[in-house]
């Protein structure tokens, strides 16, 4: 496997305001494409501000200084912007893409994005959206069951919450809890810029320096709390609703945090377990026809990283699929792993880190995040190199910890017949 | 390749074989990858009337196993070379799909073809398929926005065009083996197939290699499935135990090879293209009463449709549902000179970037030729939304009128 193509220039600069420009022209790209990321999210949330990350992350399209939303989505849409955002656990990405000739004005109107308004005629009607937003999760039955997971796994800690909050959480956000997280977060000597694609270094640099001059001024203390480690709570647990059809599955078990040199081995190993079409998951449960979905992934997170899977089935075969889902992983933990499966995993993760490098809005937000997680910009060549020389000796070290022993796993069904699950 | 267009595009190759099927190859030099775009001219509008689901099935069925190799056998020659494999059966048209690095696409394009060239079909590998096919429409029990999106297509198009691409269940599970080797042996062929790849390559040795893997592929046409027939405008209320309830809204536009269409395209544009679109200003950001609603547009060959969606909570929907078929009645008396340079200018963008990637390029040439006839370069494409006017755009809105669209509303009481 031939490692990707480009070997880009790359820049990365301190400027005045604090915050970090990473820079990647590639002169020959059809457009320009920006990702401004702050480190904050709701693992970093008190419980009755929780969700207040992501209200805050909608309430920065709802105008700034002068600018009120209308005013700035009407702008953004004039420059051509395909532009959105979102909020994770740990941080909060505001993202787009122009012509190379709109991306001037359109770093000023991101930058402008981190002085948001919070106006409270449009923190009223943000709520709303936002409380839509919860209910629309609450007919997402896979995502609501990785939620349950994670409150099982995690406990009170908040990442044992819904990234968007709770709805009492939601109508309790007051413009100034909002102002004062704003204050506090979105500072910035904790941003990261990153800029891909057809664009001149030194016109991007002045931008963003002039966009990022008057950030968030700073709150007196630190940017927060620092993040604890969160408990963890083994155990399989069963939750009712008697509105669904299907059984969802999800699982979380320990993994490894993202500046972890292990981490390309996790997700190796993942892929080698639970790979949609591929992995030992599909071929145990899928291929069979027990189960129509099941699959494994790793997410590194800061300071810590799990193994998250999944499953779907019905009703009846619930008991089996799940024992069944949770033999394959602790099984793998008893014997050598496939040498073949697991060259068969680095080959199709490294076409996936080449792809990502084919639009300039993949290099930027693989930069922005390397930055993030490591401290190092993202170079498409390493990455693949790195993947491609993991050997499997890496994942059976990982599975030597016996992660899925102390798994947390949450089934989320109709209650079974005879009665009501607890 | 006509003189034209060989001459605009000099990358671009364009060849259709003695069997019927047509290679279109686009080299991009510095792309990480190449992709892969297989086409045939078979869907669940072909389906036969006693067994719909067929194609579907005969998807599920053809994976598992082909060319001598059974389906885990493929999957892991394919993951060796690093080959993202994808596909399945649409309404008019189904395919398969893949992404890889360029180095690989000599080993892997005779494997992508052995599923349509050489399918194995084993007798025991069909209870299988036809499990999987059932079991795609019992998931979708619990997903009311793809049950929505089946609801709307289902009460828009009459006839073949509107069946459900999943199939009936009842049906599928009293199919047998040689009921779905009938119906590709009637359907499945490399006439009117196209194949489309685009990447880091060089475009004549790709160009023979492709014919070399493909050109032996005998097999049936597809029966032409006749004209799309339109439903009736109405409103339809489906009740379902959910948290929201979904709203949909779809309506007839021109047919996609008419001229006007990408005038009418930056016309639906206003609709929900962009933050101060309308349907977005006036459901999202003035009342709060969506966290989304989005707006696209469908097609096969010869005809297309819009959709609207959105979902709200059950209080709020009627003022939802007003408040959109306002938007959408408005809509028909055009738009103003502001919202086309806002239309123009994101279009723009969504095009440039779908052209950035191999998969999305590849996607712009099949959509071109099923569609339209005929590839076009992405600077074609380009210039076809930078040049109609807006007296143009408002006269396509106004042969595509949205004032009476065809409603559904699935969610709590709205069967009542």
């Amino acid at each position: 496997v031939r490692a990707a193509p480009h070997a880009p220039a790359r820049d990365v600069r301190r400027l005045r305001s604090g915050a970090t420009l990473l820079l990647e022209p590639r002169p020959g790209a059809a457009t320009a494409s920006a990702v401004w990321l702050v480190p904050v999210g709701s693992r970093d949330e008190p419980a009755p501000l929780a969700g207040i990350s992501h209200a805050l992350e909608h309430l920065a399209f709802r105008g700034f200084g002068e600018v009120d939303g209308s005013a700035l989505n009407r702008r953004l849409d004039e420059l051509g912007a395909r532009v959105n955002a979102f909020t994770s656990e740990d941080r909060t990405a505001f993202y787009g893409t122009v012509a190379p000739e709109h991306l001037g004005p359109f770093l000023e109107l991101l930058g402008g994005m981190l002085r948001p308004s919070l106006r409270a005629a449009d923190v009223e009607v943000e709520r709303r959206v936002i409380l839509e937003e919860i209910a629309m999760a609450d007919d997402e039955p896979d995502g609501r069951a990785a939620d349950a997971v994670a409150a099982a796994a995690y406990g009170d800690h908040p990442l044992g919450r819904p990234i968007l909050g709770t709805r009492a959480s939601v109508d309790a956000l007051r413009p100034e809890d909002l102002r004062t997280w704003a204050r506090a977060r979105y500072r910035a000597e904790a941003l990261t810029v990153a800029v891909a694609g057809r664009v001149d270094a030194e016109e991007v640099a002045e931008r963003v320096e002039a966009a990022t001059a008057g950030a968030a001024e700073p709150a007196p203390g630190p940017a927060g709390p620092a993040r604890e480690a969160p408990p963890w709570h083994a155990g399989t647990h069963r939750r009712a609703d008697r509105r669904l059809r299907r059984v969802h599955g999800a699982l979380l078990a320990p993994g490894v945090p993202q500046d972890a040199d292990e981490r390309v081995a996790a997700e190796l190993l993942a892929h080698v377990l639970g790979e949609p079409g591929q992995g030992a998951l599909h071929w145990g449960l899928v291929d069979p026809g027990l189960a129509d979905r099941a699959g494994l992934q790793h997410e590194a997170g800061d300071g810590l990283g799990a193994f998250a899977g999944g499953f779907e089935t019905v009703p009846a075969r619930e008991e089996q699929v799940r024992a069944r889902f949770l033999e394959l992983l602790r099984r793998a933990q008893d014997r050598p792993l496939d040498p073949e499966a697991w060259t068969r995993a680095a080959r199709t993760r490294a076409t996936d880190l080449a792809l990502q490098a084919e639009t300039p809005l993949g290099r930027a937000m693989a930069l922005a995040d390397a930055w993030l997680e490591r401290g190092q910009p993202d170079d498409p060549r390493e990455a693949v190199a790195r993947v491609l020389a993991t050997p499997p000796g890496a994942g059976e070290a990982l599975l030597a910890r016996r992660p899925f022993d102390s798994a947390a796993l949450v089934a989320l069904g109709p209650p079974p017949e005879g009665g009501e699950a607890p | 390749v006509s003189p034209a267009s060989a001459a605009a595009r000099p990358d671009t190759r364009d060849r259709t074989l003695g069997n019927g099927l047509r290679i279109l190859v686009e080299a991009r030099p510095g792309a990480g990858g190449v992709s892969v775009e297989l086409v045939v001219p078979v869907g669940a509008a072909h389906d036969p009337d006693d067994l719909p689901g067929a194609t579907a099935l005969l998807w599920e069925w053809q994976d598992r196993g082909a060319g001598g190799r059974t389906l885990r056998a493929r999957r892991d020659a394919f993951a060796r070379l690093g080959v993202r494999q994808g596909g399945g059966a649409g309404r008019t048209h189904s395919g398969i799909s893949a992404t890889m690095l360029a180095d690989a696409l000599p080993a892997a394009l005779p494997l992508l073809a052995d599923e349509l060239v050489a399918p194995h079909l084993d007798e025991d590998e069909f209870g299988r398929a036809r499990q999987h096919a059932l079991e795609a429409i019992e998931a979708l029990d619990d997903r009311p926005a793809e049950r929505l999106d089946e609801a709307l297509a289902a009460r828009t198009l009459r006839g073949r065009h509107g069946r459900s691409v999943y199939g009936d269940a009842a049906a599928l599970a009293a199919s047998t083996p040689r009921r779905v080797r009938a119906h590709r042996a009637a359907t499945v062929g490399p006439e009117g197939a196209l194949v489309a790849i685009v990447g880091d390559l060089d475009p004549d040795q790709v160009l023979e290699r492709t014919a070399g893997s493909l050109e032996g592929w005998r097999g049936a046409a597809a029966p032409n499935a006749g004209p799309v027939a339109w439903a009736p405008a109405a409103r339809h209320g489906l009740e379902a135990d959910v948290e929201q309830t979904q709203l949909g809204w779809s309506w007839p536009l021109l047919p996609p090879a008419d001229p006007r269409t990408p005038a009418l395209a930056l016309g639906l544009a206003a609709l929900t293209t962009g933050g101060d679109a309308r349907l977005v200003r006036e459901v999202r950001e003035l009342r709060g009463l969506a966290y989304a609603v989005e707006a696209g547009t469908r097609a096969v060959p010869g005809a297309a449709w819009a959709t609207a969606t959105l979902a709200t909570t059950p209080d709020r929907a009627r003022e939802a549902e007003e408040v959109a078929a306002a938007e959408l009645r408005r809509l028909a008396a055009g738009v103003t000179a502001d919202e086309l340079a806002r239309a123009r200018a994101l279009l723009r963008t969504r095009e440039a970037s779908r052209a950035e990637t191999g998969a999305g390029r590849a996607g712009q040439l099949v959509r071109d030729v099923l569609l339209r006839g005929a590839p076009r370069g992405v600077q074609e494409r380009l210039a076809a939304l930078a040049r109609p006017s807006r007296d143009e755009v408002n006269a396509a809105l106004a042969a595509a009128p949205c004032a009476a669209p065809v409603l559904v509303a699935l969610g709590p009481g709205a069967g009542a």
